[in-house]
This record gives C-alpha cells, sequence and structure tokens, in this order.
C-alpha cells in the first residue's frame, strides 16, 4: 500500500527535515499526531483521511506526515493525458476556411475535448497516491488563471495544465518564467495583442497584481507601462498554437521597471519583480489563505517568506514553510476554510475508499456546484472560501452527498470511456505522399494584352512523406502564357511553411530579398529550369517532394471544389470589379502546370516516378476532432450547409453518442484500497476511530454537540455515517 | 452563421446539461397576473467585465470622441439619437423604444472618486457601496436590509453570478433553476435536522415569515456561521418560494435563450407566482472587451437589449411593469482611448441604464468632459457618484433612509416619476 510506503520513506526523512526548521517549527514538527490532527492535515492538502491515512500517521511525528505530503510533488500521474493533448491542436481556422460548418462542429469538440480532460483530472485526483500534487496543480492553475472559455481550445488548456504540473516542483522563477511563455495565458490576458505599436496592458497590470507582487504592493501604473512594453511580441504561432516570440513587434526601447533602466524583454521580468523586496508575503498570504486560515498571521508569514528567499524561490520549500508553520496546526484554524466543490466530491470518495458509479458523469458535479473546472470566471480566479456556499450551491452539495451516502458504491466504477473515435481515419505513414486536409487559399487571374497569368495557392494539413510527418505548408503554383510561350512555377513563403514543414531545406537557402520600402519577402520561386537566388540545386528528397506535391495538384484543386473559399473570393472580386477564376479553369490550369513540369526541366524525371496522393490524417493530426468531421473535412462525407439545423443536430447527437458511448475504456478507478461495504470501511479504521466519537473526529472538523457521540463502540453505522456526512460540517475542512 | 453559433453555446450546456439549462416549455393560456404583492422590486442587471459606456450612449457630435476612437467610434448616422448630442448603441434598438415612451432614464457619467481599475477591487466597492478607501465586503442592499428588512419573502435573491450587493446578512438567496431548487431543497430540510440545529432553523425559517433574522447564535466560527445560517436561509426561503410557486402556473414568457435571457425568465416566473422581493439580481458576463471590441459589444448589448425588451413585454401582461426597475451597473467603464488592438481597456465613469413603467425618463447625472485638459490620466472624471443613485433608489422605490446603505449622505439622483 501506498500510503504506508509513504509514511515510511517519510519517517527516514524525518531527521533530515527538522535539522534545517527554525525553532517554532521543529516544536511544532516533533509533536506526535492524534487522529484529529491526521484529520485535519489530510483534509487540507489530500482530500481526507482514509483509514490506511489514520493507521499509518497517528503516534508519528508531524515532521513525518508532512515529509509524506511533500513527497507528492514530483510523483508521476496515474495515467497519460488524454489522447487528444498529445496530438496537434484542431486546425480550427482551416476548417472555417473550407466550410464553416466544419468550423464550429470543430469548436464544438473543444467542449468534448474538455470534458474528457475534466475527467482525466477527477479520476486521477481520486486515483493518485499523491494527492498533494493534484492540490497544488489546481492552486497554481488558480494562480496563472486562464479559461478555456476565452479562446475554446481545449488544447491549449490541457498545454497550460502540463506546464503547470511540470514546473510546480521547482523554482517560482522557472514556473513563473514558463507561464510568460504558456499560450493560453498570452491569448486570455491579451499579449498576443500587446505590440510595440500598440501596446496592451492587460497581461502587464495582472502579472504584478495578480501573479507576483499583489495589489499596491511596490510597483506604480508607470511600472505597469514598462513591464507591458516588455512583454510586447510575446504571442502564439496561429497554426500550432505553441509560444513564439516576434522581435518586429517587440518594443527593443530602454525601459525603466522598479528604478531600473534597461533594454529589458519577457525574459528579465522573473529576477526583476523576484528581486523586489516587496516580493514574497503576497503569495505566502494567498497560500496561507488557501491551506489554513482567512486571516495570515504577519510574523509567520515573514518567517516562510524569509525561507523561501532563502532558497532562492524554491516552491517546494514553501510548500514545506505553510505545512509547518504553527499556524498551520494551531486548533483555533481547524474547520474554518469551506471545500471546494472539487474537493467535497473527491474527499468523499478518498475518504471513503468508494466510486461514483457512473465516471462519466464525474466532471458534472464541480460543474453544477459552481467550479466549472479549467472556466473560473475571471481572472483572479475562483472566489473560495464562504463564497462556494450559496443557497444554490449547497442544496447542490448536498444533495451529491446524500446521493454517495445513499448508494456507497465500493466497486470499481463503469469505466469511464475516452475518446477513441480520433482514431478512425488514422493512417501511418508510408513511402509516399499523404495529406490529412487540402484546402484552397485562394486563386487569381491577370488578363494583359500580351500576357495572361493564373496562379493558386493551396493550403495542407497534417503531411506525410516518406516516412515522416510534418504539420502544415501553404504552397502556390502558377502558368502565364503569351507570345507563343508559357512559363510555369512553383514556390512557398516561409510564413506559410508551419512548424516541421517539409520544404524547410529550401527556404532555408533561399537569399531573403527586400525591396525599396524595406518589406522583406522570405519566399522561393522554382520553374523547370531555374530557382530563387541560393537555392541552388534541389537535393534527390527535395525534388521527389516537390514533384509529388506538383503531380497532386490537379487531384487537390478537384477536392476544393466546395470550399467555401471560391464563394469568398467571387465576393471579393466582384466587390473590387475584377474577374476571379473559376474552378474549370483553375482545374485546367492547373493541369498544364504539371503537364509543362513534367515535360522539361529539373523535375520532369521525378513527376512520372512520384508516388500517387494518399488521403488520411496520422495520429497527432487527428487533433482531438471526432471522426465525423474529420470524414467531412477529407470529403467522404458531406457537410451540410450551415444552415441545415437539422442535419447539424444529428452530427451533434451522433458526436454525443461516441462520447458516452462508443469509446475505448480508459479512465477507470484504481483505489488503493476498497472495501466491500461500510462495515468493512470501518473495521478497517484505527481503533480511536471506531467509538462513535472517534468517528465523528474522523470526519467533522468541529463536533456536533447534538449527534452526542460517545466512547462507545459505533451501532447502527449507517444512520451515524449518514448524519456525520450530511452534517454542515463536513462541507468544512 | 448565427444559427451555428447559437449551437455553439449549446455546447457548453450540454456539458452540464441538469446544471445550466432551463426547460421551456410551449406557452400555456396566460393566468392573471399574480402582482407583486407590496413594494417595487429593483432587477439588478451586473454588466460583467466592465462596460464601454462611451460605446454604449454615445457622444457622437463631440470630435474629442472620434478622435480618441479611430476605429471604434460610432457615427452619428449608426447610433440610436436620444437628444443632448447624445445616441445610444445601434444594439439597444428596444431601449430606444423605451426611451420614446418616457421609461428609460441614463444617468451619465456615474463612478466614484479615486477609481480602481481593477475589476475585483472596483466591483467590490461597488458592491460594498462605501467608496475606494473602504475594505467591506458586505453589500449595499445587505447592509440596508439589515436596517429595514420590508419583511417580504427574500431580502434580495440572486440568479446569476456572485452575490455582490446581496452579500452579507439578511434573507438573501441564490437560485438558478427553480425545479432544481425544490428537489435539492429536499436534501437540504434532511441535513438541517441532522446538522443539530432544526429548532433553530424552525424559528429561522419561520422567523422568515414574519420578516424577521435568523436568532441561531454564533458558533465563533465565521465558516460555520456562514454555513449554518445559509443553510437555514437556504431552506425558510425555500420552502416560502415552493409554497408559491407550486400554486403558480409555470409560464413560458418567451425570453431569449440567452443566459441573461434565462435569469430574467426564472425573475418573472418568482414575480408571477406572487414571490416578494425587493431585488432581483442577474448578471450578464463578457465585457471585458480588451481587443476587437465592436462585433463583440455590439452583440453584447443586443443579448442585453433583447433580454430587457422580453422582460418589458411579459412585466406589461402581468401587470406588474409599473412595480419592478431595471438597472444596468458594471465596475467600471472603459478607457477614453481606444487600445491598438481595437479594444479599450480598463477605465472610469459610464453611464447607468434605468428602465421600467415608473422610471423618471429622460437624461440624468451630467456629462463628464472630453476635452484633453479635463481628462485625469487620460481618463474621463466621474461627473455623479454611484452613491448617488444608489440614495435615489433606495428612496424613490422603497422610501427608505439611503444613509447606511452609502455610509453617508449623497444627493439623490431622480429614478421614478
Amino acid at each position: 500500500m501506498k500510503t504506508l510506503n509513504r509514511a515510511l520513506l517519510a519517517a527516514s526523512a524525518a531527521a533530515c527535515a527538522l535539522a534545517p526548521a527554525i525553532a517554532p517549527q521543529a516544536d511544532t514538527l516533533n509533536q506526535p499526531l492524534a487522529l484529529e490532527d491526521v484529520r485535519h492535515a489530510l483534509t487540507r492538502t489530500s482530500f481526507g483521511a482514509s483509514p490506511a491515512d489514520l493507521r499509518a500517521y497517528i503516534g508519528q511525528p508531524r515532521a513525518v506526515l508532512v515529509g509524506g505530503i511533500l513527497d507528492d510533488i514530483g510523483t508521476p500521474d496515474t495515467q497519460p493525458l488524454p489522447q487528444f493533448a498529445q496530438q496537434w491542436q484542431a486546425p480550427i481556422e482551416f476548417l472555417y476556411a473550407k466550410n464553416e460548418t466544419l468550423g464550429e462542429l470543430a469548436i464544438g469538440a473543444q467542449y468534448v475535448n474538455l470534458v474528457d480532460l475534466s475527467t482525466w483530472w477527477m479520476v486521477e485526483a481520486m486515483n493518485t497516491d499523491s494527492p498533494f500534487k493534484e492540490q497544488m496543480a489546481m492552486f497554481w492553475m488558480d494562480h496563472f488563471v486562464t479559461s478555456f472559455e476565452a479562446h475554446e481550445n481545449a488544447h491549449l488548456t490541457a498545454q497550460k495544465f502540463q506546464t503547470v504540473r511540470a514546473t510546480m516542483g521547482g523554482s517560482f522563477r522557472d514556473m513563473l518564467a514558463a507561464q510568460l511563455r504558456d499560450p493560453a495565458l498570452l491569448l486570455y490576458l491579451n499579449n498576443v495583442e500587446n505590440t510595440a505599436e500598440a501596446p496592451n496592458e492587460n497581461l502587464g497590470r495582472e502579472l504584478l497584481e495578480l501573479f507576483t507582487l499583489g495589489q499596491g504592493r511596490g510597483y506604480t501604473e508607470a511600472d505597469i507601462r514598462e513591464v507591458s512594453r516588455a512583454l510586447t511580441g510575446y504571442g502564439i504561432e496561429d497554426a500550432t498554437g505553441l509560444y513564439s516570440f516576434r522581435p518586429a513587434e517587440h518594443d527593443k526601447g530602454s525601459k525603466t521597471i522598479f528604478g531600473l533602466r534597461g533594454n529589458f524583454s519577457a525574459a528579465d521580468l522573473p529576477d526583476l519583480i523576484l528581486s523586489q523586496p516587496a516580493f514574497g508575503p503576497y503569495i505566502v498570504e494567498k497560500m496561507w489563505r488557501y491551506f489554513i486560515s482567512d486571516a495570515p498571521e504577519a510574523a509567520e508569514v515573514a518567517a516562510i517568506t524569509d525561507l523561501w528567499r532563502g532558497s532562492e524561490w524554491d516552491l517546494p520549500t514553501l510548500y514545506r514553510g505553510i505545512l509547518s508553520t504553527p499556524s498551520f496546526w494551531d486548533a483555533a484554524n481547524r474547520g474554518t476554510l469551506v471545500k471546494s466543490p472539487w474537493e467535497l466530491y473527491v474527499g468523499f470518495n478518498r475518504t471513503f475508499g468508494t466510486a461514483p458509479s457512473e465516471a462519466a458523469e464525474i466532471h458534472d458535479f464541480p460543474l453544477s456546484a459552481g467550479q466549472a473546472l479549467f472556466m473560473p470566471p475571471n481572472v483572479a480566479g475562483w472566489n473560495e472560501g464562504t463564497a462556494w456556499i450559496t443557497d444554490s450551491s449547497l442544496v447542490e452539495r448536498t444533495a451529491a452527498l446524500q446521493d454517495l451516502t445513499d448508494h456507497w458504491v465500493y466497486d470499481s466504477f463503469e469505466p469511464y470511456d475516452a475518446p477513441a473515435f480520433s482514431q478512425t481515419a488514422i493512417q501511418t505513414e508510408t513511402d509516399g505522399l499523404r495529406v490529412g486536409l487540402v484546402g484552397l487559399e485562394w486563386a487569381w487571374k491577370e488578363v494583359e494584352d500580351d500576357w495572361k497569368e493564373l496562379g493558386l495557392a493551396l493550403s495542407l494539413y497534417d503531411i506525410g512523406f516518406e516516412g515522416q510527418t510534418y504539420h502544415s505548408l501553404s504552397f502556390f503554383v502558377g502558368v502565364g502564357e503569351g507570345e507563343g510561350e508559357r512559363e510555369v512555377y512553383f514556390g512557398a513563403e516561409k510564413e506559410g511553411c508551419g512548424t516541421g514543414c517539409p520544404l524547410s531545406s529550401v527556404l532555408d537557402r533561399v537569399t531573403v530579398e527586400t525591396d525599396e520600402e524595406g518589406n522583406t519577402y522570405h519566399e522561393v520561386w522554382i520553374n523547370p529550369r531555374d530557382a530563387s537566388d541560393g537555392v541552388g540545386k534541389l537535393t534527390a528528397s527535395e525534388q521527389r517532394f516537390i514533384a509529388a506535391l506538383i503531380k497532386a495538384v490537379p487531384g487537390m484543386i478537384a477536392e476544393t471544389e466546395n470550399d467555401a473559399t471560391w464563394r469568398h473570393m467571387a465576393d471579393e472580386a466582384a466587390e473590387e470589379g475584377l474577374a476571379s477564376p473559376s474552378f474549370a479553369e483553375v482545374q485546367r490550369a492547373s493541369a498544364q502546370i504539371t503537364k509543362a513540369f513534367a515535360r522539361s526541366g529539373q523535375l520532369s524525371r521525378a513527376i512520372p516516378q512520384a508516388p500517387a496522393l494518399e488521403r488520411g490524417v496520422s495520429a497527432q493530426g487527428s487533433a482531438g476532432l471526432p471522426a465525423e468531421v474529420l470524414a467531412m473535412a477529407v470529403g467522404t462525407i458531406k457537410t451540410p450547409r450551415s444552415d441545415d439545423d437539422e442535419a447539424i443536430d444529428q452530427i451533434v447527437e451522433s458526436i454525443y453518442d461516441t462520447l458516452f458511448e462508443e469509446r475505448a475504456a480508459v479512465y477507470q478507478a484504481r483505489l488503493s484500497e476498497t472495501f466491500a461495504g461500510p462495515e468493512q470501511w470501518l473495521a478497517a479504521m484505527p481503533a480511536q476511530a471506531q467509538t462513535s466519537a472517534g468517528l465523528e473526529i474522523a470526519l467533522l472538523p468541529v463536533r456536533n454537540p447534538a449527534l452526542a457521540t460517545d466512547d462507545k463502540a459505533v451501532e447502527g453505522l449507517d444512520d451515524l455515517l449518514f448524519s456525520l456526512v450530511l452534517d454542515p460540517r463536513f462541507h468544512l475542512k | 452563421m448565427t444559427t451555428l453559433s447559437m449551437n455553439r453555446r449549446n455546447w457548453l450546456r450540454l456539458m452540464g446539461a441538469s446544471a445550466l439549462s432551463l426547460p421551456l416549455t410551449t406557452a400555456p393560456a396566460w393566468a392573471a397576473g399574480a402582482g407583486l404583492g407590496k413594494g417595487h422590486t429593483l432587477i439588478l442587471i451586473e454588466l460583467e467585465g466592465g462596460n464601454d459606456g462611451l460605446n454604449t450612449l454615445i457622444p457622437y457630435r463631440d470630435d474629442n470622441y472620434h478622435r480618441a476612437r479611430p476605429t471604434l467610434a460610432l457615427r452619428g448616422e449608426d447610433v440610436l439619437p436620444v437628444g443632448g448630442d447624445m445616441g445610444l448603441h445601434p444594439s439597444l434598438s428596444g431601449l430606444a423604444q423605451g426611451w420614446e415612451r418616457g421609461q428609460v432614464r441614463l444617468v451619465e457619467g456615474v463612478g466614484y472618486p479615486n477609481p480602481n481599475r481593477s475589476h475585483f477591487r472596483s466591483i467590490e466597492i461597488w458592491n460594498a457601496g462605501l467608496g475606494a478607501d473602504s475594505n467591506e465586503t458586505q453589500g449595499w442592499i445587505s447592509r440596508l436590509m439589515a436596517q429595514d428588512s420590508p419583511g417580504l419573502d427574500a431580502d434580495g435573491i440572486a440568479l446569476g453570478g456572485e452575490m455582490g450587493p446581496l452579500r452579507g446578512p439578511g434573507r438573501f438567496t441564490g437560485l438558478e433553476e427553480i425545479e432544481e431548487f425544490f428537489y435539492q431543497a429536499e436534501a437540504l430540510r434532511t441535513a438541517g435536522v441532522l446538522g443539530g440545529y432544526d429548532d433553530a432553523m424552525m424559528s429561522g425559517s419561520e422567523g422568515a415569515m414574519m420578516g424577521g433574522h435568523s436568532v441561531r447564535p454564533s458558533a465563533g466560527n465565521a465558516a460555520l456561521d456562514h454555513l449554518l445560517s445559509v443553510h437555514s436561509n437556504a431552506v425558510g426561503t425555500a420552502d416560502l418560494l415552493e409554497r408559491k410557486l407550486r400554486q403558480a402556473a409555470n409560464r413560458d414568457f418567451n425570453l431569449p435563450d440567452s443566459a441573461l435571457g434565462l435569469q430574467l425568465s426564472v425573475a418573472l416566473q418568482l414575480l408571477d407566482a406572487g414571490v416578494t422581493t425587493p431585488v432581483l439580481k442577474v448578471s450578464h458576463g463578457g465585457f471585458d472587451t480588451h481587443a476587437y471590441q465592436a462585433e463583440a459589444h455590439a452583440f453584447l448589448l443586443q443579448e442585453l437589449d433583447e433580454a430587457m425588451r422580453g422582460f418589458e413585454r411579459a412585466a406589461r401582461d402581468m401587470g406588474i411593469w409599473n412595480n419592478v426597475t431595471l438597472m444596468t451597473y458594471s465596475e467600471f467603464g472603459r478607457r477614453f482611448y481606444e487600445n491598438g488592438s481595437e479594444g479599450t481597456d480598463h477605465g472610469t465613469a459610464a453611464p447607468i441604464i434605468l428602465a421600467g413603467g415608473k422610471v423618471a425618463g429622460g437624461l440624468g447625472g451630467a456629462r463628464p468632459s472630453l476635452e484633453a485638459r479635463d481628462l485625469v490620466d487620460d481618463d474621463m472624471v466621474h461627473a455623479v457618484d454611484f452613491r448617488s443613485v444608489y440614495s435615489g433608489i433606495v428612496q424613490d422605490l422603497w422610501d427608505l433612509e439611503p444613509t447606511k446603505a452609502v455610509g453617508g449622505v449623497f444627493q439623490a439622483e431622480k429614478i421614478l416619476v
């Protein structure tokens, strides 16, 4: 049993834990743990105390328990994160460009994925032997707060969740630096719009007010402006959702932050802020309010802050400071905090070793009780403490507890089935060319007296070539005719060559050109005889890739026939009084282009040998999208019109059926201690908790005189448990 | 696009169907309006995030406005003129009609001294009603009712968002869905009895009926006190409300299917059942428009307008339009100058919208100057303290003395005719 191991490991480390502690802490930590101490400490930090927890810790010095809790940080997760989180983010803009309905359905799928992630977290919190880790993940998710609702992109939410989990056992400095590169945060606080030319102060303000120094502590409005300038240019890459820095948008001028002058950038901010004398207490007090009481004690906060500063802001040192400070153990502070909905629900199940009967409904409880996971109400995070308890939330909470105590589900719950749907269309890479999604980006034509030209640009998402998988690529081809000559070209811009684009090697060689106005052009042009400056001779593999693309153009064009882009192009051309090429014209031109490249020049031999285009998405490229949406995107099923409510409703329903019925079992209870029923649960409790008074102490932080419990063995266990769990005091911690 | 966007909103509802959806059945025949009982009900509409006042009630003839808002300014031909060189945002056509009928009052330039630009601090200041120097968290309505509870079914009911102005002692309740509330109140009653304060709870419940406050002694633990007080309030209020609601026809008022529409629909159901309360609070979120504001703001105002319009129609049918006043408020307006992302950052003063059968139609308050020399920190200076508006509400709606609610004497704004 992991809990016991944890206690033993911690016992051996206890001496070390005591050595550096300051004197009052040493006194605090030497004391032996009574039943109520274990219940208190574990309810505050670990969702509650199970029979095994109580047996392991009663009688041990407090230091053993503190060590055991701290050991949680850094342990691996019990289950891999949801599948979608390991894939690329959904290409929503791309799908929108093809078809509005597809775009909307892809956004709907984000909500499905968020349910997946929320369920993952609830199950992890119930299963894990390291519950303090989940508590800290909640604390920091709530601190560097973002809301899924702001971007409707579950991938970014999952990415942030991973970053928080990966950094919360290191230094606050590194965690802060990682958050300043977190795409969800950069979006949530509008830093993607914060540029040298047009500063946006949202992140700058909250960074000082909410994330580090605290409102009104050691900074000025001018500091906010200057910090915001340092943050200009830090945003995200649209196609992949990855962090990106745009030097052109960064304010390179000198800034004055906290009286220091320098050419500061985001990378300098953590050190600048952490070296402020005012930094520290705000974070310590926030953690105090989460773990100890509503009223931080100035002297203890100062001592913890000093300890933390001395460790160069090492987070486990801060956690240890909070758990070791006398007020954490002070009887006066017990039962004075309110369990969040998440803590209440997970705590019940961990305490009793029960499991909710329907895993698919787990995410629903915190949502109904006012805590929709990953969707805190605003940038200050959850409104905690007594605010959790309103008339409406209290009835939700009470009804849920009544439900749990009515059933006492000790069987392992029905496995929650995580999405398997995105597997359906997955194709493994072969030697040929594979493309997930094809879309028309634009087509244009120019007609002059002696020359006419037609060009088109295609976007590809999820490309496989000769065993490698690439994210995306935009490229263009064109044909010009006049004076008895015909010229064709192929080309691509650096900007359209996404992360891991298969044309990177060619674009890296090309000479970047600058015009008289200072605009730079990072693009490559290739015709049968020649290529842009710097490219030189194409390598054999480059030839094979470009040849395969050119050969596939006519087929790809055929696939774009129903893309919304054709309509947008025609509308825009009409507005400007220009001609826009028709689908048939573009189709004809694409065939001419392929033929011309195959007839002569450096690609002429590669084109006939190029493999046929394969269609299908890769594992990463399926991007957490339902099979129906992918099938529509690749054209194997028809996409309904955006005003065809009935057809869309059917698809949504089918996605929900997939979500709740047809999934592979993934999430299930893996409880370290299970019982056949309440009697067996009681039998596993330590002796002092087997009297009615002992049981009350084990479950309630504040005694209820009306229960009139005593030191006799429990009689009428079911009724007593019902009374204890439904007692309003059970909501306290 | 519209159809689908609405569907997208439904995803969230599907996630937690039991929690967020309110069954809206087809309208049965109108029963006679049950009336409000005594007094006047204030419907507080919180515009969460900081509503851009300058693009709500628009000084469209002021060149300073157009210079400060190069991409966001609305032109004269777009706004709905209300006189005085001011116009309403084009999304607010329902309000403009109410204006024509003389039942909409627009109080200009509302704010407070030493404005705070933090969402949380500023809404706390508005909620507490005591100004920027006070750290009080008890709401102004709670303080008022602690002094002068009018003895109705509840001192206030929050139908969405935080308790805000209703936060604190008194018979306040939060309620999102009626049916769900009854169902779960049953569990709550059981828990109350088991929790060992059934006697106190009973007297609390009876006390509530008599218009008094809970008499339970303090446990010396603020969190436990809060829990037990919410518990007994919830049971007491649920008993009262349930009795009335069960006798009422569960009508569909055909309000828009937006979050705000659903909250106002619950408000109508409560009023229709004859539930008496001085304050119902609803919330409408999303006003923190830092970037690409124009479209989002137009949509938010349209949702507001449609929900208010639907509420008015139903309230007229029920014969209670003269007994209700709707009032919007927000933690702050936006900055005078738009930012570089076609949005606006946190600002200061903004107008308050009032609507109701007895509301004194017209412009109220005073217009802040938009001249550069009159701005402070590049922002408008408030012309009217929000506590003047609160004072007018307290006097005109309930005929109560406002000093305790607002912590001093403020020149009361005219609210009702």
